[in-house]
């Protein structure tokens, strides 16, 4: 029996399987099957041809074969399964890019607002924490600078690791020094990790002279009150 | 391993997977615990939902903390999931008027941001108001105004809009159809 009659023995054993995704599958394994059988009959003296003839009959009925391997081949657990695979590898793909997302917002610390060391006049080491809601207030360090700036740096992040709340707003709605001197704000930026804020407020034309700035929360019934002692030096 | 328990596998993955990506996204099944949880993170609240009216994408709620009225818009995700969108904290209005009202232009989501529907909210200090009607800038009445619990919402969609179209002014009636209030027009 040639090669092509082997072809057509498995040709009619997959034409009855309907998910068509697994005959290549089941091809290779009737093959093998096959094969092992013709290598037992060569070895009990049958000449190549006669092997393979009665490799293939001792299959039995192809059409018969292929009836019962499209019932365990089911079509709708097939299908189902490719879909539910593929579905699979779309999440996962999705929340790759979603941690890589994450993980690469890491890379927006430090903040771009840098202090040269001769430029300071005042500095306060602050490390004060403050707690309103769910949010960590940490209030870092405070400089005032020849260009009488008066520049304050704090982190902020929520206690129960929520990823998705709002920015901070702003560490207070009054800047009053010890001089009496109200400031306003002037600018303020931050960078955002998937859990952190590093934040940076900026004030201008700040008193040199003063050497307490009192910042004051009071807003839809929150509030807190910091006061930062400046000091001469780093 | 079987195709069938393949499947099963798969399924448990995805069901693991997407709960981590809803709570990664801050997505909620239920829109109120999302705005309380929206306001509690812009140290606002908590407050109370007075009205609600679905829009496309969406729902918009306007509620009442202290003598403060807020405004949420809450995006559909995911077919039953909601996420944060636009909002509006801390806005004080009158008792005085019959009628105190603001409004907003919001874009409809993050996705469709130039799509920008004009919402129109506020106290109805007057019980005899029972109806409201929105005077387009182009001299369309819309009467998409709905009335609850002291306060109204109106839409101005987009699909009417088109950029073109504002708010202009507000009419309010009582029972019997009179017309009872008319608001300042608003000239563009």
């Amino acid at each position: 029996m040639s090669l092509s009659k082997i072809d057509e023995f498995l040709e009619e054993v997959v034409k009855e399987v309907r998910f068509k995704y697994d005959r290549k599958d089941i091809k290779k394994e009737l093959l093998d099957h096959i094969e092992e059988s013709i290598d037992n009959n060569i070895n009990a003296g049958f000449s190549k041809e006669e092997a393979s003839e009665i490799a293939i009959e001792n299959m039995g009925d192809a059409t018969l074969i292929g009836k019962e391997l499209n019932k365990e081949h089911n079509i709708f657990l097939g299908y189902f399964y490719i879909l539910i695979k593929n579905i699979f590898y779309f999440v996962v793909a999705t929340m790759l890019v979603i941690f890589l997302k994450d993980i690469l917002s890491l890379s927006n610390f430090p903040i771009d607002k840098k202090i040269l060391k001769n430029d300071i006049v005042l500095h306060a080491q602050v490390n004060e924490k403050i707690e309103m809601d769910n949010r960590v207030i940490n209030i870092k360090d405070a400089y005032i600078t020849k260009d009488n700036e008066l520049i304050i740096y704090y982190e902020t992040y929520t206690k129960n690791l929520k990823v998705n709340d709002w920015s901070f707003r702003g560490l207070g709605q009054e800047y009053i020094d010890d001089l009496g001197n109200k400031y306003n704000i002037i600018s303020s930026s931050s960078r955002t990790t998937f859990y952190k804020n590093k934040c940076v407020e900026i004030i201008r034309d700040f008193n040199i002279e003063a050497k307490e700035i009192n910042i004051k929360y009071d807003q839809f019934n929150r509030k807190y009150e910091i006061n930062i002692k400046l000091k001469e030096g780093v | 391993m079987s195709r069938k328990k393949k499947v099963f596998l798969y399924i448990g993955l995805i069901i693991i997977l997407s709960i981590i990506y809803i709570l990664r996204m801050g997505y909620k099944f239920d829109y109120k615990q999302l705005m309380l949880e929206s306001e509690k993170s812009l140290h606002y609240g908590p407050s109370v939902e007075m009205i609600s009216k679905d829009i496309k994408g969406g729902k918009i709620i306007i509620s009442e903390y202290d003598n403060y009225t807020s405004f949420n818009r809450v995006e559909k995700v995911l077919l039953f999931l909601y996420k944060n969108g636009d909002g509006r904290q801390g806005v004080e209005l009158s008792k005085e008027p019959q009628l105190s009202y603001v409004w907003t232009e919001i874009g409809r989501s993050k996705r469709y941001s130039s799509k920008r529907d004009i919402v129109v909210y506020g106290r109805v200090n007057d019980t005899s108001v029972k109806k409201i009607s929105l005077i387009l800038s182009n001299g369309d009445i819309s009467e998409d105004v709905i009335i609850e619990n002291g306060y109204f919402i109106g839409i101005i969609p987009w699909e009417i809009r088109k950029e073109k179209v504002y708010f202009q002014n507000l009419l309010a009636y009582d029972e019997s159809g009179k017309e009872v209030f008319k608001g300042v027009d608003i000239n563009f």
